[in-house]
């Protein structure tokens, strides 16, 4: 049996890294967190040959200086965790670029394999890149790699497990002779130590240079073996003499000298170059006039087709599946229990959350499916470009466009997509702005609000709206960014990727991976807390009606904080705080109170297997239809609600008799602003550290949404418009 | 002293300003005062007369008085603005190494000024011309390469075309010479940092960057040979570029 490779993959943004993993590993890969911090990190362990692989994908950075979250991950990873080998993935398109980091990761003197990735678009181009060269500057293995189309995958994972095996490294590169020297005297006064226990073994270089750099953490590292301030600053004292740059300047500017000199020795680029695509379509993109308007064409569209396709599955996890399974729980619990109530926290309690949790699941996977497609096709940053200006007003940058954008689908991935950001501190508004943009979850409520009181201009009521969040999101941006956030803002830099089409392979990799992350985390608080909540709202048992819960006794002794704005009952409060579960749980709570199911199962005897199942398949065809002649009809908001049941006729009477339609629309702004909901507090926890800034989200929140509310139901009284 | 006080009061008018006893009084006092004196200097000195003048309301004369091209604002890079009273005019020649100043007057670099001011439909109410330099002790103090080097780039910076990345036009090809405006201030760590940043993504020392896209706000985008990177308007503003044909 041989024992296990660690193979540590390694690279710049817009490398292909990824497109490159998921063709070494593809459903093997499991996703998670680097310990401590949100910086996602992929690793697989797979049989290749007679070979167990461990693949550990780091995140992509420009060098390994300790600036950022994920060049700090990398460097650590690289020193402690000590992979047998490096993959290093190259963007052969950007080779001067990319080979600074190759060169960076040499001195770490791992054995290394070199994958020039993106290579048909080197041949497309006519450049010529002499990959023999690179490989016998290098002494690595050099594979040219199509990661997209799977074209040299098997063979780097080869050269990557024979450079393991034999353990070769890649080449010492002498920079020049000051830094030689300074090196050398490091190394001669380190190997004179007494304690020097580690053997003969001389450190790698990227360690002695790290010790030049003043690097405080490998320093501190080396101190058990008696490594002092001073055999370092002895050593450096001709280098700083001389080039009166600080140390880490000389480095840097050795290692781009050696990138450059390689990359004018190994590639050749013909005489003349025609404009490329990419250079035509950013003409277009990007153009003064046109950029913001095709922006947002953009994002309409990837919502209409979001919605559009997404919407009858929807429909039919809701209707036919949760249905049908709860009508089988309950059964069969009562028939082999006979205990109510536990057939009907199964049913209510657990299968209505579990159905709840997967309801999401199309909506999340469609909308990460397009928005993969947009980083993937190289758009998603000429959009941050387009943005930036607009966004400078609330102090942010282009970049954070993408997350709020992502908002009006759900606010959880959107605040995961925050990570995105470089700075902590854009990082963080950023993610306390999401929450006032409206996501899709409180659209059931507008829904059935706009559909009582307003449902002869509910297009424009719904409008005003989701106006209404934007409009707040931009003002709070602004005070925030004069007070909390004040002069934090960093500065701005962005690579735009070349356009490339991505591969359908890569496109359902990826969305698989964002959605399974929110299906997992979310999904799990949901369902403990759809659990609590069906506790509270059907307990005590003896209770006659929902009011006699303790949900509905707890909201009444509340119902004075809501006088003002109009909707000072118990049904609504108790909605909202079963609102703060998802935003859409306030519907199905008022449905549970306004129209309270009489056990209709009981009289059904239906319970057919075979017809269930027919139904259930049928259902999903029909749905599949419908998103696909979405997809093809015109142009236009979907359908709310088409058809109402008879449950729904109830809820709507009911809903008309408490409240009035300016009421409604101050519950409507309660709802878009109280607080994001539970999943979305706990993202905002999870990305920035602590509970300090989920008690502040929650608390200015509900201070924002009660002014606004009030202001609404007072105003709108004050100018007699309660009828 | 009449027609600068009436000059001065006509100046104010137009700006619907009024001339205040007070406002006549700083006049005087910074007309009798020595060259190059402080907001600070000048306001202890009213206040030994009179008290109930603020530091404010000093500071706001001479800015109008600066407005009104009556005096002059001089920074002679110790942060402290000073003022001088513009009876003869004068520019300066400052030393980048020791700071030392020497007042300079050209009567035909005078009237070019004016040729232009009036080229471009101006009448010149004022103007301020600084030179920076190495004064000749400073040179002769060793002058080690890397010195050299940068009182070569300062000589030459003239006849170089030496513009703000950020202030160049579409399709205009330039090579990045710093990152800073002001080659001769240290650089702190966050200007480290923002340097070492920019220069991985590619947008190195001694390349040769393209303006894709320059529009009136926003982010600017470059190409430097494969690559495209948009960079903020302010970072952009303080790279230091060399315009090539």
């Amino acid at each position: 049996m041989n024992s296990m490779i660690k193979i540590a993959v390694a690279g710049n943004p817009n490398a292909g890294k990824s497109t490159l993993i998921n063709a070494l590993a593809g459903t093997r890969l499991q996703v998670g967190n680097w310990s401590g911090v949100t910086v996602e990190k992929k690793e697989a362990i797979f049989n290749y040959r007679d070979h167990i692989i461990n693949l550990v994908d780091l995140p992509g950075v420009y060098s390994l200086s300790p600036f950022s979250q994920e060049e700090i991950i990398s460097s650590d990873f690289l020193i402690r965790e000590k992979p047998d080998v490096i993959i290093d993935v190259v963007d052969a398109t950007n080779l001067e670029r990319n080979l600074c980091l190759t060169i960076e990761l040499m001195e770490l003197e791992t054995p290394m394999v070199i994958a020039l990735n993106i290579f048909d678009e080197v041949e497309k181009k006519g450049y010529k890149i002499n990959t023999d060269a690179i490989s016998e500057l290098l002494c690595t293995g050099v594979i040219p790699t199509v990661a997209k189309r799977n074209i040299g995958v098997d063979a780097l994972l080869e050269a990557a497990i024979s450079a393991a095996v034999n353990r070769s490294k890649p080449k010492r590169l002498i920079y020049n002779e000051d830094i030689e020297n300074a090196v050398s005297m490091i190394e001669t006064s380190i190997k004179s130590l007494p304690a020097q226990g580690q053997s003969d073994k001389a450190l790698p270089r990227w360690i002695v240079y790290k010790l030049m750099e003043g690097d405080e953490k490998i320093r501190g590292d080396l101190e058990p073996i008696g490594v002092s301030v001073d055999i370092v600053s002895d050593a450096l004292k001709h280098l700083t003499d001389v080039h009166k740059e600080s140390v880490r300047d000389i480095i840097a500017a050795a290692r781009y000298a050696q990138a450059s000199g390689l990359t004018q020795e190994v590639l050749t680029r013909p005489e003349i170059r025609r404009e490329e695509l990419t250079g035509k379509i950013d003409k277009i993109v990007l153009n003064k006039y046109l950029g913001i308007p095709i922006f947002l064409f953009v994002m309409w569209l990837v919502f209409k087709l979001t919605f559009d396709i997404s919407g009858p599955f929807t429909d039919w996890i809701n209707g036919s599946v949760t249905e049908v399974l709860k009508k089988w729980a309950l059964f069969l619990i009562l028939s082999i229990t006979g205990i109510e109530w536990l057939s009907l926290l199964v049913s209510d309690g657990i299968i209505a959350g579990v159905g709840f949790v997967l309801s999401f699941v199309p909506v999340i996977f469609a909308i990460m499916f397009f928005i993969t497609f947009l980083e993937g096709s190289g758009y998603m940053a000429r959009a941050a470009f387009v943005m930036d200006s607009v966004m400078h007003i609330i102090g942010l940058h282009g970049k954070s466009f993408i997350p709020i954008v992502l908002g009006f689908g759900c606010n959880v991935p959107a605040i995961y997509a925050t990570r995105t950001l470089e700075n902590r501190s854009d990082r963080l508004l950023t993610s306390l702005l999401i929450p006032f943009i409206s996501c899709s979850a409180r659209l059931p409520v507008y829904a059935l609000f706009v559909g009582v009181f307003f449902s002869e201009n509910s297009g424009s009521v719904l409008w005003s709206i989701y106006t209404l969040g934007i409009v707040l999101a931009i003002i709070v941006g602004l005070i925030l960014k004069n007070t909390l956030f004040k002069g934090k803002s960093s500065f701005f830099i962005m690579e735009l990727p070349s356009y490339r089409v991505p591969s359908w392979k890569n496109l359902f990799i990826h969305s698989w991976e964002k959605g399974k992350h929110f299906v997992v985390k979310a999904g799990t608080y949901l369902l403990a807390m759809s659990i609590v909540v069906w506790f509270l709202f059907n307990m005590p048992f003896d209770a006659q009606s929902k009011r006699d819960s303790y949900l509905g006794r707890f909201s009444s002794s509340f119902t004075f904080i809501f006088k003002p704005l109009g909707f000072g009952n118990w049904e609504a409060v108790s909605a909202l705080i079963t609102g703060v579960m998802a935003k859409e749980a306030v519907v199905s709570s008022m449905a549970e109170i306004y129209a309270p199911k009489v056990n209709q199962n009981k009289g059904e005897n239906t319970l057919s297997v075979g017809e269930d199942i027919k139904k259930m398949t049928l259902s999903f065809f029909s749905a599949f239809n419908l998103s696909l002649s979405n997809l093809f009809s015109n142009i236009g908001i979907p359908s709310i609600s088409s058809k109402d049941t008879e449950e729904v006729v109830n809820i709507k009477t009911a809903i008309r008799k408490t409240f009035t339609p300016l009421s409604a629309y101050a519950f409507m702004a309660f709802v878009l602003l109280y607080m994001p909901c539970i999943v979305a507090g706990i993202a905002l926890k999870q990305e920035n550290g602590t509970w300090g800034w989920f008690f502040f989200a929650v608390l200015y929140q509900f201070v924002i949404a009660w002014g606004i509310a009030f202001l609404i139901y007072q105003g709108g009284r004050l100018l007699n418009l309660e009828s | 002293m009449e027609d600068i006080k009436k000059y001065f009061e006509t100046f104010l008018h137009w700006k619907q300003l009024k001339m205040t006893p007070q406002r006549a009084f700083i006049l005087d006092e910074f007309l009798s005062s020595q060259k190059h004196i402080s907001v600070e200097e000048l306001h202890r000195k009213i206040a030994q007369k009179d008290s109930t003048i603020g530091h404010t309301t000093v500071y706001r004369t001479l800015r109008l008085l600066s407005d009104a091209g009556l005096a002059r604002e001089e920074d002679f890079g110790d942060g402290i603005k000073r003022y001088e009273y513009e009876s003869e005019h004068h520019d300066h020649l400052i030393c980048v190494s020791c700071k030392k100043t020497v007042e300079i007057f050209d009567n035909q670099i005078e009237s070019m000024q004016e040729r232009l001011a009036e080229v471009n439909g101006y009448i010149l109410t004022g103007h301020k011309m600084d030179l920076y330099g190495i004064c000749a002790q400073c040179m002769d103090k060793a002058p080690s390469d890397a010195d050299e080097d940068s009182y070569k780039k300062t000589v030459n910076s003239k006849f170089m075309k030496l513009s703000p990345l950020g202030l160049l036009k579409n399709g205009t090809k330039a090579r990045v010479i710093s990152f800073t405006p002001n080659m001769n201030l240290p650089k702190d760590v966050s200007d480290q940092r923002k340097e070492r940043r920019i220069q991985e993504m590619g947008l190195r020392l001694g390349k040769t960057v393209e303006i894709l896209n320059n529009g009136a706000r926003g982010p600017i985008l470059l190409k430097i040979d494969e690559l495209r990177i948009a960079i903020g308007r302010t970072a952009a503003m303080d790279i230091m570029v060399e315009v090539e044909d």
